[in-house]
């Protein structure tokens, strides 16, 4: 519920492009489960992310080079 | 089966001055991440995301246990996991380990297998009767029975 800073697929398309996965998952409210070959686990994004700072987060542990960072967050 | 703790780290978003939880795990790797109007609401919601991870591992057969602690930090923020929400990581890890898929454990449970897999949905409450059904159907226990 509530406005989104930045909505989550935005995120698992930009994940997409440096090597993770979009995991099978049921629908319904259930979040992006994004995985990647030698990853220890799944990394789970919300439908809507509600910070910066979430998002600073969730791009450093998906071990995105700052140089292809959103403008949003950059 | 216990209570489980997942410590977490508590930063603050400049711009709207929410609270933002990272969720970690035992070798300090970040679990889960969120950022909620409330401490409460962050809360809640950092152990639906880590849920999520939990059972989303134990669905591959790996053990996601380990990842969480056996006694609250004593510094710091932590959410805690119930027994009643571990079950359904312990049954899926159960059933992935035995090379079962849901259909199977269904046809040996004389059910179907779209009422099989509400008992693995997070949040389902088994009865005694079904459990003792699928520590049957699975030969291993589920719970810590009183002795």
């Amino acid at each position: 519920m509530g406005s989104a800073f930045m909505l989550g697929i935005e995120l698992v398309k930009l994940a997409t492009r440096h090597g993770w996965s979009l995991k099978p998952h049921p629908g319904g409210d259930h979040p992006f489960l994004l995985e990647r070959v030698g990853a220890p686990r799944p990394i789970p994004i919300r439908h809507k992310l509600k910070s910066r700072n979430e998002v600073i987060v969730i791009l450093k542990q998906l071990e995105i080079p700052r140089a292809d960072w959103p403008g949003s967050v950059t | 089966m216990k209570t489980l703790f997942a410590p977490y780290r508590l930063e603050k978003d400049e711009e709207t001055g929410m609270p933002v939880l990272s969720a970690l795990a035992k070798d300090g790797a970040v679990l889960a991440v969120v950022s909620e109007p409330t401490l409460e609401g962050s809360e809640a919601e950092l152990v639906s995301l880590v849920m999520a991870v939990l059972d989303s591992q134990a669905q591959d057969g790996k053990d996601p246990l380990p990842d969480l602690l056996e006694a609250p930090p004593k510094k710091g923020g932590y959410v805690a996991f119930l027994p009643s929400q571990l079950l359904t990581v312990h049954l899926k890890l159960a059933r992935a380990q035995a090379k079962l898929r849901q259909a199977d454990m269904a046809d040996r449970l004389g059910i179907t297998q779209q009422a099989y897999a509400k008992l693995e949905r997070p949040g389902a409450n088994l009865t005694l009767h079904t459990l003792i059904q699928l520590e049957r159907v699975l030969g291993r226990e589920l719970v810590a029975w009183a002795r």
